[in-house]
């Protein structure tokens, strides 16, 4: 069958596309919910070096998407079903096979869910309750990536731990990442004090889940974390390593998370005196999406999702797919499209 | 029940490029017949297809659907003008399965391949407040009407005017009602279903359509679908 597929052939506009697909074993999903991320407003603004938008555009863009099963073959899933839907693809053997260089990722080495219908391995899908509200599910990519650092620097923290104390943790960043992220530690059985850092006082008060709360004017000189989250990415990011970095305890981790376009230049001599460990953490495997995904399903009435959700916008064609990200990049809301091209 | 059928009783006498009716031609490496159906079996609104198609080419059509996936998918001969391939189709059903006064019928052109599932459930929903629906885009050109295609009689305000495309969709028992009390004359004189409803008091709603879906039936036609297919 012939497919639409909307993709971003320049920054700034959209063309509608069509692609022959075959049925065959595969099930049938249309993606419904869709939530803009700032990797793809990057794209869509033209941010990313020229060298690479020549290369990965035309691009059907997001990643973080609820689906509609329409059709399954094998009769197995009933129609109507709600998924998430995973970007990684089906090829996630291991836990570097994410990073490498030409991994597999909708939105980036392939298309990504701008589309009418597509065709996904029973791998790429999590079924949802009938019972649940679908929307709060499009979070779970972005829940998983919180997930996947948390998992990565925990193991990692295993190797230096001490005691049996549990592990304080710092936060620097009070956008959607930070937010999620603050929530997703919060879970953590093992993790102990919460500390979150941020400018912004509004976003900051929606941060419930945190023991401590500073704004980066304040004085928090007894502040001492075993691993700092950093958040922010863009320019800001520089301060938030580098305040980071002289909160940690001696051998403690620093995992980056804000997506920065420019270098930056941090305090390396700290990170050495300190004996630090710096990961970078950006994607997320299947077993960290089955995490967000039993995450989301436990939050009473999904307040805590609901409370950073913006409105439903209605996507029906190219000019509201442009309306939708340019309100994305004014208001900095985490807006869920419904879309239906 | 919510039925599909889909009219590919086109013999592609105005498709000059092939001897193949326009149906069973590739595009994107399906043939536009399965293009098609295979978008209204995804579809879950939809519960049943039937295939209206041209007694010639009726076996071409049934070797193309033998996968498990169409054991479902009903093919029956068309007639003479498209509205008895239509009243076929939904004679077919009436046989098969009975009436039922809330049976809702999509009735679709193979020929328009671009048929998203939004059109196609938007159809169904326009049943909800309306006994027939009607797909159409508002016409970018004017419309000129001329009765002896020598000289304009009018140019209707364009603001007014749409392009029909398909689905058209109705409910089964009035289309029924309503052919078999209508003389053959007129009905051979009909172009679509929609026209047959409004001549006939029926209130059509419209439903938004899409500039891609276009109808092949001329060469020029199948080089835009290519090219749609084909673009990266």
């Amino acid at each position: 069958m012939l497919k639409e597929v909307v993709k971003l052939v320049k920054p700034g506009v959209f063309v509608p596309t069509f692609e022959a697909i075959k049925l065959n074993e595969k099930v049938i999903v249309k993606p419904e919910y869709l939530s803009i991320c700032a990797a793809d407003v990057r794209y869509y603004l033209g941010q990313r070096p020229k060298k690479v938008l020549k290369k990965k555009l035309p691009l059907a863009l997001i990643h973080e998407a609820v689906g509609r099963v329409v059709y399954d073959p094998l009769g197995c899933i009933k129609k109507g079903t709600y998924c998430v839907l995973l970007p990684g693809g089906n090829d996630v053997t291991d836990e570097i096979s994410n990073y490498r260089e030409h991994a597999f990722f909708r939105s980036s080495s392939a298309d990504g869910f701008c589309q009418e219908v597509m065709s996904m391995d029973r791998e790429e899908i999590i079924l949802i309750p009938d019972n649940e509200d679908p929307i709060p599910f499009v979070f779970t990519e972005l829940i998983s990536v919180c997930c996947h650092a948390l998992r990565r620097a925990k193991s990692l923290y295993e190797i230096y731990r001490r005691d049996n104390n549990k592990i304080n943790i710092g936060v620097w960043g009070d956008g959607i990442l930070g937010y999620l992220m603050s929530l997703v530690i919060s879970k953590d059985e093992l993790c102990g004090e919460l500390t979150v850092i941020g400018k912004h006082e509004e976003r900051m008060s929606l941060i419930s889940c945190a023991q401590h709360k500073y704004s980066t004017y304040d004085m928090y000189n007894n502040l001492s974390v075993d691993i700092a989250f950093e958040c922010v990415g863009g320019e800001g990011a520089v301060n938030a390593i580098n305040d980071a970095i002289e909160h940690l305890k001696p051998c403690g981790i620093l995992v980056l998370m804000g997506v920065s376009e420019h270098g930056q230049l941090i305090n390396t001599r700290r990170v050495l005196e300190k004996g630090l460990t710096i990961i970078g953490s950006s994607r997320s495997r299947k077993i960290d999406f089955e995490s967000a995904f039993d995450l989301i399903k436990k939050l009473t009435n999904k307040g805590p999702l609901q409370k950073i959700l913006g409105r439903l916008e209605l996507v029906e064609n190219i000019q509201d797919l442009i309306n939708s990200f340019e309100k994305h990049i004014k208001m900095q809301e985490k807006e869920v499209i419904y879309f239906n091209i | 029940m919510n039925y599909a059928v889909l009219l590919a009783g086109g013999t592609g006498t105005r498709l000059k490029s092939s001897k193949i009716p326009k149906q069973f031609l590739e595009l994107g490496g399906i043939s536009v017949l399965e293009s098609v159906v295979d978008k209204f079996l995804v579809c879950d609104k939809i519960d049943k297809i039937v295939i209206v198609v041209n007694e010639v080419w009726l076996d071409h059509a049934k070797s193309l659907l033998v996968s498990d996936k169409y054991n479902n998918v009903i093919i029956c001969a068309g007639g003479a003008t498209r509205q008895e391939s239509l009243y076929n189709g939904l004679k077919l059903i009436r046989d098969k399965y009975g009436i039922s006064s809330d049976d809702k019928i999509v009735s679709h052109d193979i020929a328009r391949p671009f048929i998203t599932l939004k059109i196609i459930e938007d159809n169904i929903k326009a049943l909800d407040n309306s006994r027939v629906a009607d797909t159409v885009i508002p016409a970018t050109d004017t419309i000129v009407k001329s009765e002896n295609n020598l000289f304009i009689t009018e140019i209707p305000k364009r603001s007014q005017m749409y392009q029909g495309q398909t689905p058209q969709s109705f409910y089964l028992s009035d289309f029924i009602d309503l052919y078999e009390k209508l003389d053959k004359e007129y009905l051979d004189s009909l172009t679509d279903a929609a026209r047959m409803f409004v001549e006939n008091g029926y209130q059509v709603a419209l439903v938004k359509g899409s500039e891609f879906n276009i109808k092949i039936t001329t060469d020029y036609d199948f080089m835009i679908a290519k090219y749609l297919v084909g673009i990266k």
